[in-house]
C-alpha cells in the first residue's frame, strides 16, 4: 500500500457495499457529488413511493441548491418560502428539523381541507388570512367575515380571505375571488390584492416588506 | 489461554502477532488457509496489511471472537438495507481517522471478515447520511467533475420535485 487510501480510491466493490447501506436521500446526495458516483449509485427517479419522495425532499431542502425552498408533504414538491404560513416554517417544522416532513403549503392546506373554513392562518407576525367557503354563506357583501362568499360567482372552492391587522373587520376592505377573479375594495382608495393564492401573499409581502 | 492452539500472523512490515486460533478464524481467508494447511507453527504472512491496521483488526477480532457465526446471507441482506445501527463498542472502535477507517475496510475485505467489513461500511454510510452533495465532496475530498451537460441532466432528474 504505497498511497494512503482515500474514499475515492476504494475499490468499486467497497463503494457498492457502502451504497448498499445508504437510504434513498443519501444515495441521491452521493450520486450528485461526481461523475463516477453518478454512474455507480443505483436510485429510482422519481422515488417510487410518496414516503420515499417526502424523505428525499426533507433531506434535499437542506442542500444549498434548494436555498429558499421548503418541502411540502402534500404536493410533494419544493415550494418557495412564500407559499407557506409562518408557522409551517418554525420550530420543529423549520428547515431540516425533526418534523419538517409534516409541513404543508398554504394552497395544499386549503385544497386538502387541512385549513377549514373559519380557520385564521397567521402568515407572519401581523398578517392573517381566514379561510372562507364561497358558496356556503353568500352573505350580503362581497365577503362575509368567516364563511364569506363571492356574490358574483358563488363558487364552491375554498378561497383565502385576507385580514388586515389584528381586528377582523377591516378585512372587508380587500377581497378577490380565487375562482372568478372578481376583485374589489370597499375602500376604493386602496388597491385590492388579487390573483392566485401565492401571488396574493407575494403582493402582500412586497407591500409590507418591513414585516419580513 | 486455555491451552488453545495459538496462531502467529505476520504483517506486511514484518511484525508478528500471536493470537488464539478462534480469533484468527474470524477471518474466513485465514480459516480456510488453516484448514488447508492443517496444524502449522509457521507464521502466516498477511502481505496486504501493515502493523497498525492488523493490530486494529486483531483487537476487533478478540472482542468479537465469541460472536455467533454470521446469519444466513439473505437475512442479513434485508437487515442491513435499512439499518445502519452500530453497537456501542464498534462505534468507539471505529473512531479513527478516515485513512485508518479505509485501511480497516480494505483489510476486512481482503481477510474476508464480513462483520468487520459491515461495520466499516456502515460507519462510512453514516458519514454520508444527512449531508448535501457539497458536504460529502468536502468530507471525502471528491472532485466535482460534472460537465454542464451532466449538471443539466441532474436538474432534469429532479424536475418532479420542482414547483413549476
Amino acid at each position: 500500500m504505497a498511497n494512503a487510501p482515500s474514499f475515492s480510491s476504494l475499490p468499486v466493490e467497497i463503494h457498492l457495499e457502502i451504497i448498499d447501506r445508504l437510504d434513498g436521500p443519501a444515495r441521491f446526495a452521493l450520486a450528485y457529488t461526481s461523475h463516477y458516483f453518478e454512474q455507480i449509485v443505483t436510485r429510482q427517479v422519481p422515488p417510487p413511493t410518496n414516503a420515499d419522495k417526502l424523505g428525499y425532499l426533507c433531506e434535499a431542502e437542506k442542500w444549498p441548491v434548494y436555498h429558499g425552498y421548503f418541502a411540502c408533504n402534500q404536493c410533494l414538491k419544493m415550494r418557495p418560502a412564500n407559499a407557506f404560513s409562518a408557522k409551517q416554517l418554525q420550530g420543529k417544522r423549520s428547515r431540516g428539523y425533526s418534523e419538517n416532513g409534516r409541513r404543508f403549503c398554504l394552497s395544499c392546506g386549503i385544497r386538502r381541507h387541512i385549513y377549514q373554513p373559519g380557520h385564521v392562518i397567521p402568515i407572519d407576525k401581523r398578517g392573517r388570512f381566514a379561510v372562507c367557503w364561497c358558496n356556503k354563506f353568500p352573505g350580503t357583501g362581497s365577503y362575509s367575515l368567516l364563511f364569506g362568499g363571492c356574490t358574483r360567482c358563488g363558487e364552491a372552492i375554498p378561497v383565502i380571505h385576507y385580514i388586515w391587522g389584528y381586528a377582523y373587520q377591516p378585512c372587508l376592505d380587500y377581497f378577490s375571488c380565487c375562482s372568478c377573479g372578481y376583485k374589489g375594495s370597499l375602500n376604493s382608495l386602496d388597491r385590492p390584492l388579487c390573483g392566485q393564492l401565492d401571488e396574493i401573499i407575494h403582493q402582500y409581502r412586497t407591500m409590507r416588506p418591513e414585516m419580513g | 489461554m486455555s491451552g488453545e492452539e495459538m496462531i502467529t500472523l505476520k504483517s506486511s512490515d514484518d511484525v508478528s502477532f500471536t493470537v488464539e486460533r478462534s480469533v484468527a478464524e474470524r477471518s474466513i481467508l485465514i480459516k480456510h488457509l488453516l484448514e488447508d494447511l492443517g496444524t502449522s507453527t509457521e507464521p502466516i504472512p498477511i502481505p496486504n496489511v501493515n502493523e497498525p491496521v492488523l493490530n486494529k483488526v486483531i483487537e476487533w477480532s478478540i472482542h468479537h471472537k465469541n460472536d455467533p457465526p454470521s446469519t444466513d446471507d439473505n437475512d442479513s441482506e434485508n437487515n442491513r438495507r435499512r439499518t445502519t445501527d452500530i453497537d456501542e463498542w464498534d462505534q468507539k472502535f471505529m473512531q479513527v481517522d478516515q485513512e485508518m477507517l479505509f485501511e480497516i475496510i480494505l483489510a476486512a475485505n481482503y481477510l474476508d471478515i464480513k462483520p468487520l467489513l459491515d461495520v466499516g461500511c456502515k460507519t462510512v454510510a453514516n458519514m454520508i447520511k444527512g449531508k448535501s452533495p457539497e458536504e460529502i465532496r468536502k468530507t471525502f475530498n471528491i472532485q466535482n467533475d460534472f460537465t454542464p451537460e451532466e449538471e443539466d441532466q441532474i436538474r432534469r432528474e429532479n424536475e418532479w420535485a420542482e414547483d413549476r
